[in-house]
């Protein structure tokens, strides 16, 4: 029971270590100003910061919609000079950036800047990525996800559960394990890519890969996951140690904190819920799905130890499903909203594609543990037989899941403006957090300059005025942002912030920070599904 | 058992130890722990001004897990002290170390501090919580601009979102 304590606190401890607020070096001052508008093109950015530190990337997305990387970075302590490419072309330029504090931890913002006068309309849309990098990083995913959920939850499955089955770790959870090895750095490479909208050749370039690694949010949780891989793969070479099952029992959690620790879901307020919930959404996957294969090969192989662990696992499945089902739905209620969503936008339609499978892998998961378990422990051949087919198509609808979670990166571009002008205008959701609560609206929720709107702004269900209201927006999953802006009282119409310029669509993070008293402040967190306002052909 | 629990103790403390790694930019107290029902003197450290500015004073919003509050005068900074309702309160009181004030927010005003430099600002009072983590909001305020150390995570974790977290200190029952 103290063991059991004991991993509850690490769940805790590992969970709580996803946010842990690192002291980090502060933007001073930055010349030209955020929101400048310049007459001439100035020749490089200074950045002034409030303690020393290492530039690690910096991009420039130009008022056409192409991204550069600025090579020519220099460095004195606490002043960073980033040398701009020369002749900028007239419009608004977006600029971010990242650094690493003292203690190593990353830190990032953007800002805009106009050479001559602000852009009118939308950059536009930069390219998006071509069809073999989002074919790369969605493989690279796809096998990452197995490794982690065959070869880890293969893994802690044959430590915990299966422990009394065959000693020889099976080769398809080692073969996964090496499998998610393999596709780490792959997937480093073509987020690079991805976030630089570079084409494959460019794998050949260092910027392609620090930019993969340190300046979207995915790089950090790639690595963890790769952590997981590698104590996996230790606890599979412990055996039956303690010290093996002990690190096959971490493994998982640290698989739980990697998901938790990036993504947009985690980031969907209110995050003292959804940061636990996909923490327990990934590791009772895990644990299920990775228990299929190991768990198959024993039944079908039908040694002795078959019962017994069949047996086992079919006391704990229904608590690790219960957990998953539950923290499944929170997340979907969480981040779709509206029911409407569900058909309106890319998330929702994998979201669905992605229920419809799950459904049929419950139905199958209950068949065997009602009506085919019991018989197969009590030794019938036929229900064996069954079972392991029945496992079977398990494991093959749970790749399927896999498959199609990233899939949304090849949902066809949104229909042009005059399918369904409403869905252009405004995008509304309520936040609220410690009593306070407010729509926030962005205007338009399109690429290219938008104005958000906070109205409705109650304090414990009563109107008030704050002291101040800011806002921002960022695209940490792309390393864009965050862009600051104060907002300004408009009497009758609530709290209003534009100048920003969206060079980018897909999930937007908006934090508005509310000067509730002069000590006191509360920063309300929600997503916004910014769309590409390029009519398509297909039409 | 035994093994298991201390294997994982170890990996406990590795985990503790990664997340406690010096915070050097943020306004922090230099005592992390503090222990339950002691008179306890909070030692603020600032580091730096406002964006480049010096600071010209340090406003402390009194939590209720602190009771008695004292301020510790300053060479060159005057001290203020004022109750819930706003009423100010005689600063000789606050000095007289009876621990009697029952101040919500204490302050150190009209001095200069470079923002290149860094001190320290002192307050002794007693910890009337039993367990947790204590967050005492405090605003700088400098010659251009006001830095509000004031954020507060929510859900006692804490989180990387946090530009300007308010310095804690964790109570040891």
């Amino acid at each position: 029971m103290k063991a059991v304590a004991a991993i509850f606190a690490a769940i805790i401890v590992l969970g709580s270590c996803t946010g842990s607020a690192f002291a980090h070096a502060t933007l001073i001052t930055a010349q030209p100003a955020d929101g400048a508008v310049v007459p001439v093109a100035p020749e490089a950015v200074t950045l002034r910061f409030s303690e020393p530190v290492r530039p690690l990337v910096a991009r420039l997305i130009h008022p056409g919609g192409h991204t550069e990387i600025l090579k020519d970075i220099g460095d004195r302590g606490s002043v960073v000079v980033l040398t701009l490419p020369p002749n900028l072309e007239r419009g608004t330029h977006i600029l971010s950036w990242r650094v690493a504090s003292s203690d190593g931890h990353p830190i990032g913002g953007g800002l805009l800047f106009s050479v001559g006068a602000p852009s009118a309309v939308a950059p536009q849309a930069v390219e998006q990525s071509d069809l073999p990098v989002r074919i790369g990083l969605w493989s690279g995913r796809f096998m990452l996800m197995l490794g982690l959920i065959v070869g880890v939850g293969g893994v802690a499955f044959e430590a915990l559960i299966g422990r009394s089955g065959s000693v020889r770790q099976s080769r398809i959870v080692r073969g996964s394990l090496f499998l998610g090895l393999v596709a780490t750095p792959a997937l480093i490479g073509f987020q690079g890519l991805d976030a630089l909208g570079e084409s494959v050749p460019a794998l050949t370039r260092s910027d392609v890969w620090s930019t993969g690694l340190w300046a979207t949010s995915y790089g950090r949780s790639t690595l963890l996951a790769a952590t997981a891989l590698v104590l996996a793969y230790a606890a599979g070479e412990a055996g039956r140690t303690r010290f093996g099952l002990c690190l096959a029992a971490v493994a998982p959690l640290l698989v739980g904190v990697a998901v938790a620790s990036a993504g947009h879901a985690s980031t969907a307020s209110p995050r003292y819920l959804t940061v636990p919930a996909v923490f327990l959404h990934a590791v009772s996957v895990l644990l299920w799905i990775g228990a299929l294969v190991p768990l198959g090969m024993v039944v079908a192989r039908g040694d002795a130890a078959a019962s017994v662990v069949l047996r086992r696992f079919s006391s704990v499945i229904p608590v690790i499903v219960g957990v998953l089902a539950l923290s499944g739905l929170l997340l979907a209620v969480v981040q779709v909203q509206t029911i409407p969503a569900l058909w309106n936008t890319n998330y929702g339609l994998v979201l669905l594609a992605k229920l419809a499978l799950v459904f049929a892998l419950f139905l199958l998961a209950a068949l065997n543990r009602f009506y085919l378990t019991a018989p197969a422990i009590a030794g019938d051949a036929s229900a064996t037989r069954r079972l392991t087919r029945s496992i079977g198509t398990e494991i093959a609808l749970a790749t399927a899941i896999i498959a199609v979670l990233g899939l949304w990166r090849f949902t066809p571009a949104p229909r042009a403006i005059a399918a369904n002008p409403a869905l252009f205008e405004a995008q509304e959701v309520h936040a609220q957090k410690d009593g306070v609560s407010a729509n926030l609206s962005i205007h338009p929720p399109i690429v290219g300059p938008v104005r958000i709107e906070v109205r409705d702004l109650n304090l414990d269900g009563k109107p008030f005025k704050p002291a101040s209201v800011s806002v921002d927006l960022d695209k940490p999953s792309y390393g864009i942002g965050p862009f600051t802006r104060d907002a300004r009282l408009v009497e009758g119409e609530g709290y209003l912030a534009d100048g920003f310029v969206l060079p980018l669509d897909g999930f937007w993070i908006v934090r508005v920070t509310v000067l509730v008293s002069e000590f006191r402040s509360v920063t309300l967190i929600d997503i916004f599904d910014v769309r590409n306002s390029v009519p398509t052909k297909a039409g | 058992m035994k093994k298991l629990n201390r294997g994982l103790r170890a990996v406990l403390a590795a985990a503790a130890f990664a997340i406690s790694l010096p915070a050097s930019a943020h306004i922090t107290f230099e005592n992390k722990e503090v222990e339950a029902g002691r008179l306890v003197k909070f030692v603020l450290r600032i580091p730096h001004g406002c964006a480049g500015s010096a600071t010209t004073a340090i406003r402390i919003a009194i939590p209720d897990a602190l009771s008695g509050v004292t301020p510790e005068a300053k060479p060159g900074w005057t001290l203020s002290a004022a109750t819930a309702d706003a009423t100010p309160v005689h600063v000789a009181a606050a000095s007289n170390g009876t621990g009697g004030l029952q101040a919500k927010e204490i302050g150190w005003t009209g001095g200069r501090l470079e923002n290149s430099h860094h001190d320290e600002f002192i307050f002794s009072a007693t910890v009337s919580a039993r367990a947790g983590t204590i967050y005492v909001p405090v605003v700088q305020e400098c010659e251009k601009g006001v830095e509000r150390w004031i954020e507060i995570p929510s859900n006692g974790g804490s989180s990387e979102d946090l530009k300007h977290p308010a310095p804690s200190v964790r109570v040891q029952p």
